[in-house]
């Protein structure tokens, strides 16, 4: 098996406040994505989301395990969305040089004939002087195109500054 | 203006941009992991519909074993089970968190003929599950080879449906031997292009 069971691919990190953050040109040569990386936004608290390649439909499902800002467990199901409804980032009203984990994995990308899941874990906590949240996520991408492109985009404002991703190949049969 | 830049010789035409004002900060350089820190074991893609399939003689040299599945059941909708070195004894037990829907539900399962769940697999036939749908899971067993200590294990493991079905688990099981696991079967009919991908971590 040529290169390494898990490489990086790309990596980014936020110098000045922005979004859409786009990593294109994913080699077709791994067989899942795991992306690890912090968010933190400059509006009120929101997601970091991603999209693939140019879906502009609501061609995303999703369901959710949170606990709800530590009031009880809590499941969910949506559908028709317009992106992978990722983990949490906190917010500009938040303690300051607090970010948010944000971890993805995406199965089989380069598939021609299967939907797309991705798996997701967050939280975000400044360490209870707001709500704390955490939770995992099975989204499902109602596309059976292999994935070349991913977008980083918050339905807030921007990411904050400090935010960053890391985008890794990993490698199986 | 957004800022191509271009990355490592084994993907130059990897790119990252942002399309809005910013400045692209310059990327790490491509790099690879120590190729002994995390392994390829060994993986299953599958071509015909299996009732169970297994990895054998799995080296004990490696901290912990991960598990990633994509697959989806020949019959209806279920779970992906497995045993370790073909114990088919009640020595497993599971303790599991299910999300569906709005609903929350927690089990323990005692003295069970093998562990909950590699990958929950979206049924077949129903127009509500097409057939390019695919559950997934993300499994971890650390210290594995230990032949002082009795396994314990985690996984992830769900699917959205065609976004008009989907569950999510989160459990934890115990195997109650201390033998190294040596062989893991997994028990389930499978579609063709379900896949088990074994890795070891150092």
């Amino acid at each position: 098996m040529a290169g390494s069971t898990f490489e990086v691919i790309a990596s980014y990190t936020v110098t000045s406040a922005t979004n859409n953050i786009v990593m294109s040109n994913i080699p077709q040569t791994y067989t899942d994505l795991v992306i690890l990386g912090v968010a933190r936004i400059t509006s009120t608290a929101s997601q970091s989301n991603l999209k693939f390649n140019d879906e502009s439909l609501s061609a995303y499902g999703n369901v959710t395990s949170s606990n709800n800002g530590g009031t009880g467990l809590v499941g969910a199901r949506d559908f028709n969305r317009l992106q992978v409804d990722g983990p949490g980032a906190l917010g500009s009203t938040t303690t300051a040089d607090w970010f948010a984990p944000n971890e993805y994995h995406i199965m089989n990308y380069t598939s021609s004939t299967q939907k797309k899941n991705v798996i997701s874990f967050g939280m975000s906590s400044d360490n209870g002087s707001t709500l704390d949240y955490c939770g995992f996520q099975f989204n499902v991408w109602n596309s059976t195109a292999p994935i070349t492109k991913i977008t980083f985009v918050t339905n807030g404002t921007n990411f904050a500054v400090g935010s960053g991703w890391t985008l890794y190949g990993i490698r199986g049969k | 203006m957004s800022i191509a830049t271009r990355f490592g010789s084994l993907n130059p035409s990897s790119q990252v941009t942002a399309f809005t004002s910013g400045t692209v900060a310059t990327p790490s350089a491509k790099r690879s992991f120590d190729t002994s820190a995390f392994e390829f074991i060994a993986g299953h893609v599958l071509e015909s519909e299996t009732s169970s399939l297994s990895f054998t003689g799995i080296p004990g040299t490696y901290k912990t074993l991960h598990i990633r599945t994509t697959a989806r059941s020949n019959g209806g909708q279920g779970d992906l089970n497995f045993r370790f070195n073909s114990d088919t004894g009640n020595n497993y037990h599971n303790h599991l968190l299910t999300f569906y829907a709005s609903n929350v539900n927690a089990y323990s399962q005692n003295s069970t003929s093998s562990t909950r769940s590699a990958c929950l697999l979206t049924g077949d036939t129903s127009t509500a599950q097409p057939l390019d749908c695919f559950g997934v899971g993300l499994v971890w067993i650390t210290d594995y080879a230990s032949s002082t200590k009795k396994k314990a294990g985690k996984s992830y493991c769900g699917h959205a449906g065609a976004y008009r079905g989907g569950e999510a688990q989160w459990f934890d099981f115990l195997w109650t031997s201390t033998n190294a696991i040596t062989s893991i079967e997994f028990i389930g009919t499978l579609r063709p292009g379900s896949r088990i991908d074994l890795y070891g971590i150092a």
